[in-house]
């Protein structure tokens, strides 16, 4: 039962930064390699200003505008002039690759190798199901993605914004003719995955605390979501990061946790193999 | 001599011929081994580009699991030369072959899956395995402790490879990488490299033509593969020591595809060029310590931005305006 | 209204345009016909901006409409019917029209013209949560022209709207067509290949061919000619 929580818990993070990736994946059409880094960088933002003086919630918060603002500049200066000219299709892949190498380096740089760590934002253990215990974090952890995805789910699909994320989606030029900046739309759809990833690693951090490499686990398991989900779709990149975590927590009452990670990758390649147009592919989806 | 410069073929080999000959006397003017040895790595890594170009560059899949083939090599030579006594001459050989059967198996999410995103996470996610594997076959592999005390290539004659003189290898790695690009060379230009340029352009239209696309990927995938465990053989045996990270993981993966692009893919000369100009320009970032990898990365981000093609896609082109003129 | 001018497009290196020009006056109906690859679509593509023309000018009520981004236009009135309906297909019929009206700020404004909108189409009503990738064709090609509409546009573009569709329902298309550019008080360009039906309906007409314009002149003179009849009425 513990492990199911974990699983949950674990779920949720992957659930975050699959999501991200899903989006940038299904609206701008490429793969973000550097998508852990910017859960990254939401830790080490927050660390940062933790470390300044500033109380817990508003080292979080600051570490989520200074990710907004940092996923701005990097679509801005590096992914947008790549979409201006034509050419192979990988390049956004390798120019987020180099990114990647840049801000790990970067991080390595200014903080060092060591692994920082941050308090937990609620001390207390709580009793839930009876009598199983559960660290407060791990509840602030479910619940703020619950909300986060909710509020996520409501603006895309309720909103002018998200009918314009979705038609860029769907058919860029056509959305282009009603008057949607697509441009824009590519900016906002990239940022508001960067503050999901950095949401995660700032839920996380006091757990794994804060290292230059955190983002590199995460990025491979985020990439696992959103195959599993499909390529494109939101939501079920929310409920493939929970079974991903459930997977993975489970795996290990039956293997050695060495061979934890080996779980993900095999369930990608199954997955491929098998379905490759993920599990909740729904029709006409872009 | 006008004439013969309006060749533009001619020229063409004359500057092969050059660099050829460059590379074979280098090491009369140079002694000092550690020159030689980045030159000797420069040739290695040259020549693993190039077999990834051939799956991803002329075949067009993009293969992000390329480096587990390398590292498959290095220690499957390895351990065979170490518990079974044979010698690195042969067991390169075995490390190779085994590559190319894995190699098969890498091919396999390429046979059905379309999208140039499903390939690359499928291939890497299969990497990944191998290297976890790797990893934690302690008995055979020593794991994350690394892989120590590899023999060296055996003497020839009077000619030793114990790493006193770098020469011995330079020259050995000069004979592989030569013949490992004639060998590709040869293969794009023979009819099975027809096949797979159409394959890269349309596999529906291939295979209405006859092209049997599954056994051509197969057979590409075995061949790339093949020289990638070769060259990890090489350096097994030249480096002497092995750990799954640095010769399987990620960022290897990262950095034999960053030789393709930023030379150029597609091409010959392109994974050459990206080979050398990476190595070498790592090589000469290495005052910059902490921020070697830091320039590497904003290196690797300008030139994809700015140049499409790589450097020998962006310099090519302006050859053939430059001989127009003419 | 609209008037493009000697204007040259390349695909590339490719050039399909040679110095087209041609002209629509308010509440005109102009036809622009043509068989494939005669370059009608390049011609929509370099009205609306999408595929920018290398010389010549586009001028919309003077307005330069070359030197707009594409989602400009749709605020100067202007809105494109799309070839083949290019319907956002995971969304519902009324999210399609809601995108519609993207550009119109004001909710009254917006929730009057889909009130309109429905009105003129009876069948998109009922099917207004219906996903748009699962209509019948006539249905989605409703959608498309409805979606068009919901700016309430001065100016509009059709792009072969009787592709791909049954001869009853391009009927009752067209038939609607008329209806809206009387109610609306706009102005039509249309480009078809089905002459017969685009001649009838139109003032005026064009004809494409291989990149420039071979005839021009009232829709039912173009009718009557010996060469249109042959050439596309295979008389």
């Amino acid at each position: 039962m513990e492990q199911i929580i974990s699983g949950v818990v674990l779920g949720c993070s992957y659930a975050l930064v699959g999501v991200g990736l899903s989006m940038i994946w299904g609206i701008l059409k490429m793969i973000n390699i550097n998508h852990g880094e910017l859960y990254m960088s939401g830790a080490y933002f927050m660390w940062v200003s933790f470390t300044m003086g500033m109380p817990l919630v508003v080292a979080a918060i600051i570490g989520l505008v200074c990710t907004l603002l940092l996923s701005a500049l990097i679509q801005t200066a590096t992914i947008r002039p790549l979409f201006k000219k034509p050419g192979w299709n990988s390049s956004p892949f390798i120019l987020t690759m180099a990114l990647s190498i840049l801000m790990q380096n970067v991080a390595l740089r200014v903080f060092g190798e060591k692994f920082q760590n941050i308090p937990y934002f609620d001390d207390g253990i709580y009793k839930i199901f009876g009598n199983i215990n559960i660290s407060g974090q791990r509840i602030y952890i479910v619940v703020v993605t619950v909300l986060v995805v909710a509020l996520l789910m409501v603006i895309i699909r309720f909103t002018r914004l998200g009918r314009a994320i979705r038609a860029t989606a769907q058919e860029r030029d056509a959305a282009r003719l009603m008057g949607v900046n697509t441009a824009r739309i590519y900016l906002v759809t990239y940022v508001i995955s960067g503050v999901l990833a950095a949401i995660a690693g700032i839920l996380l951090a006091p757990i794994y605390s804060v290292n230059p490499w955190m983002g590199s686990a995460v990025q491979i398991k985020g990439l696992v979501v959103c195959v599993l989900a499909g390529l494109g779709s939101i939501e079920g990149a929310i409920g493939a990061g929970i079974i991903l975590g459930l997977a993975e927590s489970l795996s290990v009452t039956f293997i050695d946790s060495t061979w934890k990670d080996i779980v993900s990758y095999l369930i990608l390649v199954v997955i491929l193999w098998v379905k490759p147009n993920g599990l909740f592919m729904k029709k006409g989806e872009a | 001599m006008r004439e013969y410069f309006r060749n533009r073929k001619a020229v063409g080999i004359a500057a092969v011929v050059f660099f050829v000959a460059l590379i074979t006397v280098i090491p009369a003017f140079t002694q000092e081994p550690y020159t030689i040895l980045i030159l000797t790595m420069c040739m290695l890594w040259a020549g693993v580009a190039s077999s990834w170009n051939l799956i991803a560059g002329y075949a067009g899949i993009f293969t992000l699991g390329h480096q587990a083939l390398f590292g498959l090599g290095a220690y499957v030579s390895s351990i065979f030369a170490m518990k079974l006594g044979i010698t690195p001459w042969v067991s390169i050989f075995i490390g190779a072959l085994f590559a190319a059967v894995i190699g098969a198996l890498i091919s396999v999410p390429s046979l059905k899956l379309r999208l140039m995103p499903y390939i690359a996470i499928a291939t890497l996610g299969l990497g990944e395995i191998i290297r976890i594997v790797v990893l934690n076959t302690v008995d055979l592999t020593k794991g994350a402790a690394g892989l120590w005390g590899i023999p060296p290539f055996t003497p020839i004659g009077d000619i030793s490879f114990d790493g006193v003189s770098r020469i011995p290898s330079y020259y050995l790695m000069l004979v592989m990488f030569l013949a490992t690009i004639a060998i590709t060379a040869k293969i794009v230009r023979s009819p099975i490299g027809k096949s797979l340029s159409a394959i890269k352009d349309s596999q529906d239209a291939a295979e209405s033509l006859g092209v049997n696309v599954r056994f051509n990927k197969v057979v590409v995938f075995m061949i790339g593969s093949f020289f990638a465990g070769l060259f990890g053989g090489f350096y097994a045996h030249t480096l002497l020591i092995l750990t799954p990270n640095a010769v399987m993981g990620g960022q290897l993966g990262l950095q034999i595809i960053a030789y393709g692009l930023v030379g150029g893919m597609g091409t010959i000369a392109g994974p050459v060029i990206g080979g050398f100009v990476i190595t070498i320009g790592m090589e000469l970032l290495r005052f910059m310590e902490d921020y070697r990898l830091i320039v590497y990365a904003l290196i690797i981000i300008l030139v994809v931005i700015f140049m499409r093609g790589g450097i020998w896609g962006t310099v090519k082109p302006l050859l053939d305006k430059l001989w127009k003129k003419n | 209204m609209l008037k493009v001018e000697s204007i040259n497009s390349f695909y590339g290196d490719v050039q399909i345009l040679f110095d087209l020009s041609l002209e629509v006056n308010k509440n005109e109906i102009v036809t622009l016909l043509g068989s494939n690859g005669m370059g009608k679509t390049t011609a929509i593509k370099s009205i609306f901006n999408i595929l920018p023309i290398r010389s010549g000018s586009i001028t919309f009520d003077g307005i330069r409409l070359d030197k707009k981004k594409p989602h400009e236009l749709a605020l100067l009135g202007i809105t494109l019917v799309p070839e083949g309906r290019k319907l956002f297909p995971a969304m519902s019929v009324k999210d399609n029209l809601l995108l519609g009206a993207f550009s119109i700020k004001e909710k009254k404004q917006i929730e009057k013209n889909l009130e309109w909108v429905l009105g003129l189409f009876p069948r998109l009503k009922e099917r207004a949560r219906q996903i748009a990738g699962t209509l019948s064709g006539g249905e989605q090609q409703m959608c498309a022209i409805a979606r068009g509409l919901m700016i309430r546009p001065k100016f509009i573009v059709f792009d072969e709207p009787s592709l791909g569709l049954a001869p009853i329902i391009v009927d009752q298309i067209f038939q609607t067509m008329k209806t809206i550019i009387k109610e609306n008080d706009s102005t039509v360009l249309l480009i078809e290949q089905n002459v017969h039906l685009a001649l009838e309906v139109s003032d005026r007409g064009y004809v494409l061919e291989n990149g420039h314009i071979a005839m021009s002149g009232p829709a039912q003179e173009l009718l009557e000619s010996e060469e249109i009849q042959k050439a596309y009425l295979g008389l």
